[in-house]
């Protein structure tokens, strides 16, 4: 309970009236009900890129030794041992047309396509729910090495915009030796 | 705990393994036409030559693989060897490679499947 103060009538209008703005709720139906989709948000080479939550396992330290593996594809970065289990670590930069990137970042679990791998990452920047109307179909002019991969665009501002990776997508071209 | 019987060696940078089973003796010298050196099959760089000779068998008989390093028979714990994952079977050139043997939760050898390992005679489809 809140204990009452001594009155101020200016003080009390000014205080309430910015506390209820303060503390408005937005209860418009449109903000109640639009559906949303859980993206984990995050950099390569400089660029911002998304995957859809459903397809990230698990967000593992980037430090975590790799074991190159002889005679595999450069974009093959290695494997690691996760909890009694061997999983690849791959890179995507190639794929997606980057240039590489020094740093360990991090290494998103991903699972789709029916496989399961760890993809380094430069940086995580979040992971958040975004609302399907944000989500907007790529254009046509978009870069060729990017198009084939990309599921949908946020725009952040009229130069910015976070592209929504296709994962299923990605890992199947990947097992077919692309990138 | 189960133990899978292995025959570890030398290949440029790297140890890999084969199951004991398939390797039928080790020799100091070649005696078949039909041989290869294990660093250039694997395409290791910076291998020295090889100090023994392992004679295996594929579908045409018998052929030798050279190997560095010492070689040697060991026990390795079946819970410790694991298939590598799909995608990097996928996008490695190396067909008879198949697995990692762990010591410590740390990679230790590259095990070869030894029915994919001859170049002479590629294993038959099925």
């Amino acid at each position: 309970m809140t204990t009452p103060t001594p009155p101020s009538r200016d003080a009390e209008h000014a205080s309430l009236s910015r506390a209820l703005e303060d503390n408005r709720v937005d209860a418009s139906p449109t903000a109640l009900e639009e559906p949303t989709r859980q993206l984990v948000l995050f950099r390569l080479a400089g660029q911002r890129f998304a995957f859809d939550g459903a397809h990230v396992r698990e967000i593992l330290s980037g430090e975590a030794p790799v074991y190159f593996v002889p005679g595999v594809a450069r974009s093959v970065e290695g494997v690691i041992h996760l909890r009694g289990h061997i999983e690849s670590v791959i890179a995507l930069h190639a794929l997606l047309g980057l240039t590489p990137s020094d740093g360990v970042g991090r290494v998103l679990l991903v699972e789709a396509a029916g496989l399961r791998t760890g993809v380094r990452i430069d940086q995580l920047d979040d992971v958040c729910d975004v609302a399907l109307s944000a989500l907007k179909a790529p254009p046509e002019t978009l870069d060729t090495a990017l198009k084939p991969f990309v599921d949908a665009l946020i725009h952040q501002s009229a130069s910015e915009a976070i592209v929504v990776l296709d994962a299923d997508a990605l890992l199947t071209a990947f097992q077919a030796g692309q990138g | 705990m189960k133990r899978v019987a292995l025959v570890a060696f030398d290949a440029g940078p790297y140890r890999y393994a084969l199951e004991a089973s398939r390797v039928e003796r080790q020799r100091l010298e070649i005696d078949t036409e039909r041989h290869m050196v294990a660093a250039t099959l694997l395409g290791a760089s910076g291998h020295h030559a090889p100090k023994r000779w392992l004679t295996l068998n594929d579908r045409e008989g018998a052929w030798q693989l050279g190997v560095e390093g010492r070689v040697e028979l060991i026990e390795w714990p079946a819970g410790t060897l694991h298939p590598l994952p799909p995608l990097v079977l996928a996008r490695s050139t190396l067909p008879a490679l198949c697995g990692v043997a762990l010591d410590d939760h740390r990679v230790a050898l590259w095990l070869l499947e030894a029915d994919r390992l001859s170049p002479f005679a590629p294993p038959s489809p099925d």
